[in-house]
């Protein structure tokens, strides 16, 4: 295996284990430590598509400055108690120099408060990113819901 | 000992018997007096853009396609074919020159006529006229680019139903070209009318985090903003002066670009249209509610977000990011108050305690219960029920 070859393995890991750990702290609720995985300027969203309207649409589009600041007050807001947990399956990777855009399936299951378990969102992300003082970061998170009915709504990113 | 059915000690106006929220029968009855004889609306007309397009729902419980005509005129029609009942459309939205039941291929036109009948020389012994044959239409006519149908040909013209509630929306919604840029639903776990409640009622917005901050009124000062009551249960909610949500102290500036017609920046408009819709206005978006009753606890909720159709990439953004960081599956307030009604019809189900208190009186501001009292009060008279003691039926029947 040539040194390039295993330049692009690593680099293939390196932002898989981006893509894992993005997902662990959101069940975590570690919500500092999430947006620390996030460029200086990146954005993160979510979209869907509407059979109802016929047209693409994003339900958060924020960038960092703006998900700091609803992330902070996450705690304060009436939300759902339930705990999440992803299970992300990297798909593919395609670099380009200091960057790269990965897609993942992921699907997200939610345990209530009384312990039953469901399904709450299933769909793919579709990311790019960035090389920054040799960590990958994300200059564009973003989540794209097959679901469109999520029950409940949500307060904290997916 | 306290018992939550003690009857409160207020006018019989002031309070409402909970079991209007949970009564199987009350809730059936809903369907055949209210959702069955007033008018619904079911989308906006640029849903309906073009010749050919329609957009399939539910109302009342009745699935109904709407449809533009080759006439350029918007139709509505229950979405069931005449041959064996299965529905014609299966669709949300989408465009066609007829209508093809996908069970047995029969045809329908925009217009809703029979078109054609598979293998039609099996019928001719029986001489089956298919223009008796037709899609069942349903009353449709539109105000300000909202859509609506009725179900009865007794129930007055639109224009009169909705009196005069519509005017401070006029402008906004009925001057210039809008698009539903969101689309969104949900089934939620509570009665139909405690959504109603939530948007009608602003007691409640010291749940919320960002109205705290955005809306000074509620920690106690007066607002410019006041209740108005219409005919009908219609109730609304603006200021005839200063217009005064302070979206920047939410972190939402950059509400100014983009605002709909006759808005001014930091306005807030509010109409609550009986028995089952909500446009809420800030200055550059429109969020529209619409309730589809499934059962005594369970709700389909549609909701809708508008602006101007002809505004640049900018406000274009500026606009979504103001309307999803309210509303939206992903905004700040919708989850709180969906949490809210949820958890308070679970525990009303419980008939512990069986009243509810709608007693605030101060003239009109915005959390008086005016508006409340006023809807359950016409909800009542249609109902045949006293909202207080819906079990009592008036010897009067059903108003």
């Amino acid at each position: 295996m040539s040194e390039s070859q295993i330049a692009e393995l690593l680099a293939k890991d390196a932002v898989f284990d981006l893509i894992r750990r993005t997902a662990a702290r959101l069940d975590e609720e570690a919500l500092d430590q999430w947006l620390e995985l996030f460029a200086a300027d990146s954005e993160y969203e979510i979209k869907t598509y509407g059979p109802e309207i016929n047209s693409d649409m994003s339900w958060w589009k924020s960038d960092r400055e703006e998900l700091a600041r609803i992330l902070a007050e996450v705690r304060d807001h009436v939300r759902d108690p339930g705990q999440r947990l992803h299970l992300v399956t990297p798909i593919s990777i395609e670099f380009s120099g200091d960057r790269a855009a990965a897609l993942s399936h992921f699907g997200i299951l939610r345990t209530t408060h009384d312990g039953k378990t469901g399904i709450y969102a299933a769909g793919r992300y579709e990311d790019s990113v960035i090389k920054e003082n040799g960590c990958w970061l994300y200059e564009c998170h973003r989540v794209v819901l097959d679901t469109r009915m999520l029950e409940p709504f949500t307060h904290l990113p997916l | 000992m306290i018992s939550g059915h003690d009857l409160p000690d207020l006018p019989s106006t002031h309070y409402l018997d909970n079991r209007i929220f949970t009564d199987q029968a009350i809730f059936t009855q809903e369907l055949a007096e209210l959702f069955a004889k007033v008018w619904l609306f079911v989308c906006h007309e640029s849903e309906l853009a073009n010749e050919g397009d329609f957009r399939t729902t539910l109302a009342g419980g009745k699935p109904i396609v709407v449809v533009r005509g080759e006439d350029g005129d918007i139709r509505s029609f229950y979405n069931i074919c005449r041959h064996r009942a299965s529905p014609v459309v299966r669709e949300d939205s989408g465009n066609v020159s007829e209508f093809q039941c996908f069970y047995h291929l029969w045809t329908y036109g925009l217009d809703g006529a029979c078109t054609g009948i598979t293998k039609p020389e099996g019928y001719k012994s029986v001489k089956l006229d298919r223009g008796k044959l037709g899609l069942i239409p349903l009353r449709t006519e539109t105000m300000a680019g909202l859509v609506f149908i009725c179900m009865s040909e007794e129930t007055e013209p639109l224009e009169d139903y909705l009196g005069d509630i519509m005017q401070p929306m006029l402008e906004p919604l009925g001057s210039a070209p809008l698009q539903v840029f969101h689309f969104n639903k949900a089934d939620i776990a509570t009665n139909w009318k405690l959504w109603q409640d939530n948007n009608s009622e602003r007691y409640h917005s010291m749940l919320h985090v960002i109205n705290r901050k955005t809306q000074p009124w509620v920690k106690g000062k007066t607002s410019p903003m006041k209740l108005r009551i219409g005919n009908n249960g219609h109730s609304g909610y603006w200021s005839d002066g200063e217009a005064a949500v302070d979206y920047a102290a939410g972190g939402y500036a950059g509400v100014s670009s983009g605002i709909l017609p006759s808005m001014r920046e930091n306005e807030m408009r509010v109409i609550n249209l009986f028995p089952d819709v909500m446009i809420n206005i800030r200055s550059n978006v429109i969020r529209l509610d619409r309730m589809v009753p499934v059962a005594p606890g369970k709700t389909l909720i549609e909701w809708r977000g508008m602006g101007l159709a002809a505004v640049s990439d900018d406000v274009r953004r500026d606009r979504l990011r103001h309307h999803n960081m309210f509303w939206g599956p992903t905004g700040r307030n919708l989850g709180e108050d969906i949490i809210a009604v949820e958890a308070q019809w679970g525990t009303m189900s419980t008939d512990v305690v069986r009243y509810s208190i709608l007693a605030r009186e101060e003239d009109l501001n915005p959390t008086d219960d005016a508006n409340v009292r006023a809807y359950y009060q016409e909800w009542g008279r249609r109902m045949g029920r006293q909202p207080s003691a819906p079990l009592v039926v008036a010897e009067s029947g059903v108003g």
